[in-house]
């Protein structure tokens, strides 16, 4: 039980960050905050504990960010998984994580603006704007973030992060195998 | 096929069914059961991030809000004399229109909702209330802030809440007309970058400044409620059109509270 709860609990609290930083921001700018934490998360966990994470994490994305479709809910699961499912090397420098981290947000974003109603570029004049606040901002804030969880998990040792239930017991040995 | 690849693919296929039954709407129903569950938890988290993102905002920008406040005070005393006079104008209305046996311009009643979620991802915009199908909001209702700016309109209903699709997603299209010009026109948003005052044909007058109100000709909205100010005009060379941007007079994602108009 405690295994579904306090992640649940954790991405209820990031899903609440982000309805605050997407409250306080500049209109046009977006920071996804589940992405990056699902992301990090993609490099360590086996497939079908980040599957349940990314779901408990969508659902609770899609909850408090008052989202009607749940597009956002189907890409917070399908990417983590897509991440998992082609880097599955935790070894990588956590710069490397950072920079997939970034291209998988930038593909996430397309993702998610292509879902959009209307045409998927902007007029000319807005492309720019567009651009920046909708796409790079996003993923240069994500491949940061998903830099610094990776960084911070690999300075704990992944210890006390394994008590709340997000990482495998065998954390700090031999990285797990998909199941 | 590996065990583990052959795994990931079910989950992507998965998840593709579930990207087509969202789209097709056959989750509707769970997804609104699920929402009356979330909903408190949903306003405890936005007012928890709310507190704390406005206590960081405001430390953050010290240094600029006492020349804010300073500001917004003496546009307060500017819209208070204002308001005065309108309202001795709207009495003057009223004893016009009943001498004249008119029936009252508005036939809409409010229902006040607090904004309990605000859309993340970029590409949606819309905001979700605590009121739903128990207070009887219908969809498509309009929905205002600050007793008469338009916000947007209720696009889909649960029982408890009710999702809002803002004026500035793209989704929204709002009969418009320029009081000072009296230009025609509809409103929408671009995706959150830009909103838009276009359809105007190049023989009326459209100028910087102009304010902009609803016609109440698409039917969803009631007229003469406040849509923005015009803050540039383009028209091309030989079009027939001509368009302009529009700066909104509230910041739609920071909303805290909303009225739903419902006809009475």
């Amino acid at each position: 039980m405690r295994k579904i709860l306090l992640p649940l609990l954790l991405f209820f609290l990031l899903a609440g960050g982000e309805t605050a930083v997407a409250r306080w921001l500049p209109s046009p700018f977006v920071a996804p905050l589940l992405l990056p934490a699902l992301l990090t998360l993609a490099f360590r966990l086996p497939a079908t504990r980040l599957a349940r994470l990314a779901f408990l994490g969508g659902l609770a994305g899609e909850a408090a960010s008052g989202l009607p479709g749940g597009t956002i809910l189907a890409a917070l699961v399908a990417l983590p998984l897509a991440v998992r499912a082609l880097v599955r090397r935790p070894e990588l420098p956590v710069l490397v994580r950072g920079l997939v981290g970034m291209i998988a947000a930038l593909l996430f974003s397309i993702l998610v603006q292509a879902a959009a109603p209307g045409p998927f570029a902007p007029p000319a004049r807005l492309l720019a704007q567009f651009i920046t606040a909708k796409l790079l901002f996003p993923s240069l804030f994500v491949g940061a973030l998903v830099l610094f969880m990776g960084s911070l998990l690999d300075a704990r040792e992944q210890r006390r992060f394994s008590s709340l239930g997000l990482l495998p017991a065998a954390a700090g040995g031999p990285y797990p195998s998909v199941k | 096929m590996p065990r583990p690849r052959f795994r990931v693919l079910l989950g992507m296929v998965g998840v593709g069914l579930v990207i087509l039954a969202l789209h097709d709407g056959w989750l509707n129903g769970p997804l609104g059961l699920a929402r009356v569950g979330f909903a408190p938890v949903e306003w405890s988290i936005t007012n928890v991030g709310e507190t704390v993102g406005g206590v960081v905002w405001s430390f953050l920008r010290v240094g600029t809000l006492s020349r804010r406040v300073r500001t917004l005070e003496e546009e307060l005393a500017r819209l208070r004399a204002e308001q005065a006079r309108e309202a001795s104008l709207q009495q003057e209305n009223a004893e016009l229109r009943q001498a004249l046996r008119l029936l009252p311009r508005t036939r809409f009643r409010h229902v006040a909702a607090d904004v309990t979620g605000v859309s993340t991802d970029g590409a949606s915009a819309v905001l979700r209330i605590n009121r739903g199908a128990n207070d009887r909001i219908p969809t498509d209702a309009a929905v205002i802030a600050a007793d008469g700016v338009v916000v947007g309109h209720v696009s889909s209903v649960q029982t408890s809440t009710a999702t809002v699709e803002l004026l500035t997603g793209g989704k929204v299209r709002v009969a418009a007309r320029a009081l000072d010009t009296g230009a025609e026109g509809i409103v929408h948003g671009v995706r959150g970058l830009d909103v838009i005052f276009d359809g105007i044909p190049r023989t009326q007058t459209l100028r910087v400044g102009d304010r902009l109100v609803t016609t109440g000709l698409d039917g969803n909205f009631p007229p003469y409620l406040l849509l923005g100010t015009v803050v540039s005009v383009r028209a091309l060379e030989n079009a027939i059109f001509q368009e302009a941007s529009v700066q909104l007079p509230l910041d739609l994602h920071r909303l805290k509270v909303v009225a739903v108009l419902l006809e009475s």
